[in-house]
């Protein structure tokens, strides 16, 4: 799965331009297919066990080897990478310039990606998440819009910044296993075994605090939280729409993944003390990025504050720490995906038609163009959370977690999705209704069947899963309900319940 | 006469086929009035591929050591031989990735037609010379040896970086490049005379255990510590750390860009193997004093060097200073050795990728110097398009300089900073990952310039013949991340 892209890759390299094109399609429908595959064949009972694990022996002597394998946390995020990647080589059909070499770049960032979100080898994991940013730095570099080479620089610095802390992290934990059990490994489960020590050796934080700020500032960048966000307004503005819609729908979510993958298991009790620190930056999150966003005059802009306020969401129900909480950060997670990469695509195909993104641009183009004002009015309501659709089941259950441990956050938490509902309305005031103020406007083209091909199937999994979660939820939902007691397991009994834990980071902070 | 062909000459074969072959070229030279040149080519190319091959043969047969034939052992001349230098598996490795790189630098020298034409064998049977030398100096266990192998290392170096006489930069280099060498071979020779002073020998051994003995509850007197101090200062000069590092930029800059190519990474590796030599070897009893010193000087060289870069246009002088950094890393691999960790596979194959991928960009780099005449970030705009496979080569060398997944640089830098971290200097694997971020800035600049910049040249680049050589290195740094086993067959890890 992760070498069938790299293959097309290769495959696409000889071709011209125009040929490239279908068969980049072809390779990425064919991972749908691979998906849908592994829909059938993930065993819902034992999700929070590794399932169709494989493992190639690489750099035997340091304990790497070249293993994958799924569980009840990649299953979603790989679901949700296996339909975006056509949709993106959909939204970049018509780019004239080197249409190749960006076909290339799709597939490479689609193998980085799977493999990121499959790899059960840290060293595995940590080369397939350094290599997404090569592509993901040509699509913005290359193929973006005119301020691309400051933003694709700005972009690759702070996630790398982040990273290379991260490796720091990652060589420390291999020389404490070795410490500790004579031998190599970089198999993740085994990992987690180590013990470390909680002494305070730096500024009164412990061994442990530092391991998991190494791990946890690379993700916490990655996702991104306030105060780390700054360079995601800049590439999602400069990069071409397929590149948003792959940042923000799969991208982003790596944070998360790493948060709920690395950090916590690995430093559980540093976890712990830092949830209200987390749970703090999360709520200005989501305060600030909705409040940003409703300033804004770039329509592209505005998607990508509003990104920083609902992936602060998902981080704020990692941080309430129960069931409800979890499981509504991982729905977040892929609706955010969803409902967010339509929202970039509907720029984008607003920007091939006009080539501007500025409110002040458009304005009554809702009678031009009913059925695009139509799919932009939904997922605008997808994403504000009205009922029904998916954005509400995530938001939802995260405020149900987060309000069983801390109603104050709950209810800061609860001004945001208000601020959201204001934004997007404003967005869609300014866009769709309203006299027609540019001559320009009267006209554009409605969709064409590329750009349905590319909604229709978003459109209905908004509905799908905001009518009935249910059934994509039983699928891995024996990961999640375990996921806080397996993870929290190694710390001292007293502690092992949640709601002791909450008691106790609880008292630490008022 | 059988037992001299398969204890004495067989095993020092690999040394003996370049200076031979040099030798017949320069015959060939003097003798020919006009000698073709694919006669002088297939001659140059023939003696690495001769060598590697025999140092295959090798590594699959044990080689006899001469000490087994007591026939030539009662001969005095034989037994001083013996004595004074050392083949073991380590100078084997070394002898293979000298050999590669002398068969890429030859190949990127005699192909680019910035070097003069006339000059072809001289320039030919000085690089065979050179590689001589540098495997007799990786393989030295005697200081005289060492300090010969040295001289016969440097002193073509010099003549190969003026060989453009005509250009005032070249001669520059030429010259700054020779003082500031001689500076550190003096310093090195003054070392020597302390160390024959205190050990009454210049035989490494003898030397390590006469530190041992005159050392009174582990402090080394002083004379050990100046003989020290002057070795790193002249061994650093050599490898371009800081920060005795002033001469390399204008060096690597000056000379033509095929020569800095066969500098920066055949010279390099030996130099580093000669390090190795003497800290590893002869002078591990100092290690309390050198250790400090050693990782300092790599801290500085990583940041100096890195930092410096940042701001050069100039692609060659950006990758000049680029190497001081990655010298910084090698030498703290260095600096964390002890007795019982010697951890000599990761800096060969860290010596080995860089290598590599030096040779390879600056291959590119010399067809792009004798198409544009210069190369700065200017002369790259826009080749990642208008020539893929050329501008793909190099965009694996950028990436595998600055160590980014899945190249075979990431897989060096990991594996160097996990056996430093191994020995629990976090603090300096912390320095070096900051180093490497600051200098992942200048090496996303020839990225921007290659794929992100419209082309601003008339002429479009044809790489010809080059584009073999610059292919076989990527293909080479490939297989580095497939199998890092297989690329360093010639060392077991």
């Amino acid at each position: 799965m992760v070498a069938m892209p790299l293959l097309g890759a290769l495959i696409c390299v000889p071709l011209t331009s125009r040929l490239a094109r279908p068969v980049a399609l072809a390779v990425s429908v064919i991972g749908i297919f691979f998906a849908g595959m592994l829909w059938c064949q993930f065993n819902s009972n034992d999700a929070s066990s590794l399932q169709m694990g494989i493992s190639l022996p690489w750099l035997t002597q340091y304990g790497i080897h070249w293993s994958l394998g799924i569980d009840g946390l990649s299953f979603p995020l790989i679901l949700l990478t296996k339909l975006m990647i056509p949709i993106a080589i959909l939204s970049g059909w018509n780019e004239e310039r080197h249409s190749r070499a960006f076909m290339i770049c799709y597939l490479v960032l689609d193998s980085a990606m799977t493999g990121t979100f499959l790899a059960t080898d840290i060293f595995l994991f940590y080369v397939f998440w350094e290599m997404m940013l090569i592509p993901m730095l040509l699509l913005i570099g290359v193929w973006g819009s005119q301020e691309r080479i400051y933003a694709c620089l700005k972009f690759f610095l702070y996630t790398f910044a982040g990273s290379i802390l991260m490796l720091a992290a990652i060589l420390f934990i291999f020389h404490q296993y070795h410490a500790q059990f004579g031998q190599y490994s970089a198999d993740i489960a085994t990992l987690k075994q180590v013990v470390l020590p909680s002494s305070s050796i730096l500024w009164s934080m412990s061994v442990e605090d530092l391991v998991f700020w190494g791990f946890t500032l690379a993700f916490l960048i990655k996702v991104p939280l306030f105060p780390f966000h700054t360079w995601l307004p800049d590439a999602h503005v400069q990069a071409p729409t397929g590149g948003s819609v792959l940042l923000a729908a799969v991208l982003l979510k790596m944070g998360t993944y790493g948060l709920l993958r690395f950090s916590i298991p690995f430093a559980p009790t540093a976890f712990m003390d830092s949830v209200p620190l987390l749970a703090t930056l999360s709520l200005v999150g989501i305060i600030y990025g909705a409040w940003v966003a409703f300033q804004q005059t770039d329509f592209k802009k505005l998607i990508a504050y509003s990104s920083v306020s609902h992936l602060a969401f998902v981080v704020l129900g990692i941080s309430a720490m129960n069931v409800e909480g979890l499981t509504g950060s991982v729905l977040q997670m892929i609706n955010h995906g969803i409902i967010t990469g339509a929202l970039f695509l509907l720029v984008g195909m607003l920007y091939e038609r006009r080539h501007t993104r500025a409110f002040s641009d458009f304005g009554g183009i809702a009678g031009v163009l009913p059925w695009y004002s139509f799919f932009l009015v939904f997922v605008a309501c997808a994403s504000m959370g009205v009922p029904g659709l998916s954005g509400f089941v995530g938001e939802f259950m995260i405020l149900v977690g987060t309000f069983q441990t801390r109603p104050a956050w709950a209810f800061i938490a609860s001004l945001g999705v208000i601020f959201g509902a204001a934004y997007t309305l404003i967005m869609l005031k300014q866009v769709l209704f309203g006299p027609i103020t540019k001559s320009e406007n009267r006209k554009l083209i409605d969709l064409n069947f590329r750009e349905w091909c590319a909604l229709v199937p978003l459109v209905a999994l908004m509905i799908g899963l905001g009518v009935y979660p249910r059934v994509f939820l039983k699928r891995f939902d024996q990961y999640l309900n375990s996921y806080w007691s397996t993870t929290l397991r190694q710390l001292p009994p007293k502690l092992s319940e949640p709601s002791d834990v909450i008691q106790r980071t609880g008292k630490g902070s008022t | 006469m059988n037992m001299l062909i398969t204890h004495f000459i067989y095993p020092i074969s690999p040394i003996l086929v370049p200076v031979i072959l040099g030798i017949v070229l320069l015959m060939i030279g003097s003798f020919l009035k006009n000698p073709p040149t694919p006669l002088i080519k297939s001659l140059c190319y023939l003696s690495p591929i001769l060598s590697i091959a025999i140092l295959y043969y090798q590594l699959q047969n044990v080689i006899p050591a001469i000490a087994d034939s007591t026939s030539l052992m009662n001969d005095p001349w034989f037994a001083e031989f013996l004595r004074s230098i050392k083949l073991d598996d380590l100078s084997l490795a070394f002898f293979a990735g000298i050999q590669l790189f002398t068969l890429f630098g030859l190949f990127f020298s005699l192909n680019q037609s910035l070097n003069p034409k006339t000059t072809m064998i001289e320039m030919g049977s000085l690089l065979l010379f050179v590689s001589a030398g540098m495997m007799l100096l990786v393989s030295a266990n005697h200081l005289l040896v060492a300090f010969l192998a040295l001289e016969l290392m440097s002193l073509p170096t010099y003549v190969l970086v003026g060989l453009q006489r005509q250009k005032l930069e070249s001669a520059e280099a030429s010259l700054k490049y020779f003082l500031y060498g001689s500076l550190a071979t003096v310093l090195i020779v003054l070392g020597m005379a302390i160390a024959f002073s205190s050990a009454g020998s210049l035989h490494l051994p003898t030397i390590q255990s006469a530190i041992v003995s005159s050392s009174v509850n582990a402090t080394p007197s002083a004379s050990w510590l100046i003989m020290l101090g002057l070795f790193i200062v002249g061994t650093g000069f050599k490898v371009g750390a800081f920060p005795f590092h002033m001469w390399l930029p204008d060096a690597y800059q000056g000379a033509s860009s095929s020569i800095t190519a066969f500098m920066g990474s055949a010279v390099k590796l030996s130099a580093f193997g000669l390090i190795i030599r003497l800290f590893w070897g002869g002078f591990e009893p100092l290690s309390g004093s050198w250790r400090p010193v050693l990782q300092a000087l790599a801290i500085m060289s990583i940041l100096s060097g890195n930092i410096a870069a940042i701001v050069q246009t100039n692609v060659k002088r950006m990758f000049a200073f680029s190497s001081i950094a990655h010298a910084g890393y090698v030498l703290l691999l260095i600096g964390t050795a002890t007795p019982t960790f010697q951890p000599t596979w990761s800096l060969y194959y860290y010596l080995l990728v860089y290598g590599l991928m030096f040779l390879g960009l600056f291959g590119a780099l010399s067809v792009i110097e004798d198409q544009q005449g210069r190369v700065t970030l200017n002369e790259l705009k826009g080749l990642g398009f208008t020539r893929p496979l050329f501008g793909f080569c190099l965009l694996v060398f950028v990436l595998t300089a600055a160590g980014i997944p899945p190249t075979a640089g990431f897989l060096s830098k990991y594996f160097l900073l996990w056996e430093v971290a191994k020995q629990g200097y976090y603090a300096q694997v912390i320095v070096a990952v900051i180093g490497s971020l600051i200098g992942v800035y200048y090496y996303l600049q020839v990225l921007v310039a290659l794929y992100m910049q419209p082309s601003s040249s008339q002429q479009p680049l044809k790489p010809r013949v080059n584009l073999f050589g610059i292919v076989a290195c990527t293909a080479l740094l490939v297989l580095g991340t497939i199998s890092p086993a297989l690329l360093t067959l010639f060392i077991s890890p």
